[in-house]
């Protein structure tokens, strides 16, 4: 018995989403190629932070530079960005 | 006097298993209908047919099906079997539902529903419910979490789906593509992961399917009464394989990492 038979693959499975992202000194800049356009904005800046070994006890949100909005974390980040967007990622702050 | 209208139901939950059809077995344990086994041990009832089918490709069974019918290697693949497991707390609130009716156990409903979805018997995409339909969308929404579809592990995330039509409930998860071109050791390490992976937890299955690597959970034809407690409880089996398989599994499918050991076979323990 094959263990895996990939013969009968066709297309990719996920919708991936290409953007790049760096934090707010530019010290660092990534290119995210893998993640999909269905995933919450939250959920890919606490990707986005792993992947740059930002802190994990800090909340992080993302700001789309061609506009300066931060974006919604609840919202797929498809819906707030075009591919190949650049985004900050930042340390969410409330400022009182 | 029949034996096996005497013996006690292994768990309240499940009922007088002898009004459906099971009676004990001695010779293996746990008790056997005409057509499947039925194991009650630590808070899953496990049913299985008495008649196996042989798998030729594993990691595609039972993908897209509806139900619970799962694909477990045993012994590396020298041996599977099909399994259909329930977690015996979704029964609770089913029976109090039940209760208030009159009605019989709910766990009569859920063997109904395994022996409707046994594999073979229903073609993947193929409506076999008659009347059955999904709660409404906001409904089935009201009962997972707000991030119950989003999965992190390791610099990954994961976006899962939830499947509500007409006549299918399920909840999917693209792990990774699956590149046409990976080399057969590869190949061979991604065939184990995957397969440890449906073998470790219950409910989930993990496999291939158009061209990527998929884990799903299909709760189509799931009697009414359990449903708001199998499908948070189904979810969660998900989520955990998911963040399970994502790092080893992205990792394989990544041609652009070279890896000395990844051309070797993997041994089956």
């Amino acid at each position: 018995m094959t263990a895996l038979d990939t013969t009968a693959a066709g297309p990719g499975a996920q919708d991936a989403f290409r953007f790049i992202a760096t934090d707010v000194t530019g010290t660092n800049e990534l290119e995210v190629g893998d993640l999909q356009s269905s995933l919450p904005a939250s959920a890919v800046a606490r990707t986005v932070a792993d992947r740059m070994s930002l802190p994990d006890n800090v909340p992080w949100a993302l700001r789309d530079e061609s506009t300066s909005v931060y974006l919604d974390d609840d919202v797929a980040i498809g819906d707030q960005i075009v591919p190949d967007a650049r985004v900050a990622i930042t340390p969410r702050t409330h400022l009182g | 006097m029949n034996p096996a209208a005497a013996a006690p139901a292994p768990d309240a939950r499940l009922g007088d298993l002898a009004t459906i059809g099971f009676r004990p077995c001695r010779a293996r344990g746990g008790y056997e209908s005409d057509d499947m086994r039925l194991i009650v041990a630590a808070g899953w009832a496990v049913l299985e047919p008495k008649c196996s089918q042989v798998v030729s490709s594993p990691l595609h069974a039972h993908l897209g099906e509806p139900g619970l019918w799962r694909w477990l290697a045993e012994r590396g693949l020298q041996r599977s079997r099909s399994v259909f497991e329930v977690p015996l707390a979704s029964l609770r609130v089913g029976n109090a539902m039940r209760a208030d009716d009159g009605g019989q156990n709910v766990f009569a409903d859920v063997v109904a529903w395994a022996r409707a979805t046994r594999p073979g018997s229903v073609a993947p995409g193929r409506v076999a419910f008659g009347d059955w339909s999904p709660p409404p969308l906001e409904t089935v929404r009201g009962w997972l979490p707000d991030d119950a579809l989003t999965v992190r592990a390791s610099g990954l995330a994961r976006q899962g789906r939830l499947v509500h039509s007409r006549q299918r409930l399920a909840v999917e998860f693209p792990v990774a593509p699956c590149p046409d071109g990976l080399d057969a050791g590869r190949r061979a390490w991604l065939g184990r992961v995957l397969t440890d992976a449906q073998s470790r937890w219950r409910l989930a299955r993990v496999g291939l399917v158009d061209g990527g690597i998929r884990a799903e959970i299909d709760l189509t034809g799931a009697p009414p009464p359990v449903l708001e407690a199998l499908l948070p409880i189904a979810v969660d089996a998900l989520r955990w394989v998911v963040a399970w398989v994502l790092e080893p599994v992205q990792f394989l499918v990544d041609v652009t990492h070279a890896c000395a050991d990844a051309t070797l076979q993997p041994g089956w323990a």
